[in-house]
């Protein structure tokens, strides 16, 4: 599925102003957003998902136009079947593990679950190994444990699109590894097209097929990589380690 | 005691009153930014700095029988609030709102954003962010503050003597009887009062404390 986005938004302050202008296309199922923060990598994610408005541009998943401005069309976030892991996770602190993750299926006004929706639950549960903490609250968990519990909330909507902005810049490194591998194998299994952001070489270098470098609300570059395999980075990061050690 | 029972009728539903509008009131000024805000939230704070006399003229001007208000209910409908204890639950809702909303619009705007545009992702409509996830992040706030209100509902007394007026088991609540017993030189029954309304006030501005503290 192909994503098209084309944004320009500018931002006043009286400390300083900041012009974005981005124009990108991407056909693969896994598109990294890189650069160092500051440039207008999150912003990006936040006007793909609908929670801020551009100023004039275009944003397209596959054949559905989420937001035209030369057409008037600007799809609410509740409409647009995105799923999107923020940050800081966002998890809705007052409800356990499971009631986070069925947050997406439950219907209006109906506080019963279809079979199906708790079949699924339970299943995206197994699958990123947080069943054993269904009923814990999320200030209960580990970083990773949170992180996973986000994806989990994301993916059992099964949304169009995925968004992850910087997931794993919260935990440590060993766990990062571990995770970035995970996620690789999830995206091989759900089939929905991501797009991450991240300022760390080694998500690029593990993760992307399409990469996408911000330099101060423009892009710089767009590469089209032949995905590395996970030892490279390893390594790499192996030698740093031992060189600092 | 007729006035016992009284008084927490009428604080029960002007604070019931008051919880509703003050919810709804908090929430949209937590929620807006636009130019107007500080004027609306320095109009509903205007009842907590108000002489209560003030308000309750005020209310009297537009509830009166020859009030804008009140001519119109009297004329259509047959209602006056003047020298009811309806008129008392009115002006007691009036005074306790600023409470409610001061509380619980700081409840609100204590909520993460994220929180709620990740619930917002997930196809949640606007009144279910409201229900399912902005009320139970704020409720130690919306809690506190109502206590608050039904305190300060209880103890109103200068806008409810203007509307209500001091009816002996009619509109005669706690403070007017303290006022009357006191007038009369009953000291026993005015110490009496005093205390009761004094533990009640005591116990309730406790556990509202004990709620914001754990909120922080």
């Amino acid at each position: 599925m192909s994503i098209q986005v084309r944004l320009q938004k500018t931002l006043r302050s009286k400390k300083r102003s900041f012009e974005m202008n981005i124009d990108f296309q991407s056909d693969d199922s896994f598109t990294v957003l890189f650069g160092p923060s500051g440039t207008g990598k999150s912003m990006t994610l936040q006007m793909i998902a609908g929670l801020q408005k551009p100023d004039q541009g275009f944003i397209a998943v596959g054949d559905r136009i989420l937001f035209d401005s030369s057409s008037g069309i600007n799809q609410r976030p509740q409409q647009r079947s995105i799923g999107y892991v923020f940050q800081d996770f966002a998890l809705f602190p007052h409800l356990s593990v499971e009631k986070n993750v069925a947050f997406g299926l439950r219907k209006k006004w109906n506080p019963f679950l279809h079979t199906r929706d708790r079949l699924r639950i339970a299943k995206v549960l197994v699958m990123l190994e947080i069943e054993s903490v269904a009923a814990a609250r999320p200030a209960e968990l580990s970083g990773g444990q949170q992180q996973r519990v986000a994806l989990a909330r994301a993916l059992v909507t099964q949304p169009d699109l995925l968004l992850l902005d910087e997931p794993f810049s919260s935990l440590d490194r060993p766990l990062q590894e571990k995770l970035r591998r995970q996620l690789d194998d999830i995206h091989a299994c759900f089939h929905i097209p991501v797009v991450m952001v991240t300022h760390d070489t080694c998500d690029v270098r593990a993760l992307g097929k399409t990469v996408v470098t911000y330099h101060n609300g423009r892009i710089s570059t767009i590469q089209k990589k032949q995905k590395l395999n996970h030892k490279t980075c390893e390594t790499r990061k192996l030698q740093f380690y031992t060189a600092h050690a | 005691m007729e006035s016992l029972y009284l008084t927490l009728k009428v604080a029960a539903m002007a604070t019931l009153a008051a919880f509703h509008l003050g919810i709804l009131l908090a929430y949209l000024l937590a929620h807006s930014s636009l130019p107007g805000k500080k004027f609306v939230e320095a109009f509903l704070t205007l009842p907590m700095v108000l002489p209560p006399t003030v308000l309750g003229y005020y209310l009297v001007v537009f509830l009166g029988r020859n009030g804008w208000v009140g001519k119109w209910l009297y004329e259509n409908f047959g209602i006056s609030l003047m020298f009811t204890w309806q008129g008392a639950v009115l002006a007691a809702a009036l005074v306790s709102l600023p409470l409610i909303v001061k509380s619980s619009c700081a409840a609100f705007q204590d909520v993460d954003k994220t929180i709620e545009n990740a619930a917002r992702t997930l196809g949640a409509s606007e009144v279910g962010i409201f229900f399912r996830i902005s009320v139970p992040l704020a409720w130690r706030g919306i809690l506190a503050g109502t206590l608050l209100a039904f305190a300060r509902a209880m103890g109103e007394f200068g806008a409810t003597l203007m509307i209500a007026g001091n009816l002996p088991g009619k509109t005669q609540t706690l403070s007017m009887a303290v006022y009357d017993a006191v007038q009369a030189g009953n000291d026993n029954l005015a110490g009496f009062l005093v205390m009761v309304i004094s533990v009640v006030g005591m116990s309730i501005l406790v556990l509202s404390g004990i709620l914001l503290e754990k909120r922080s």
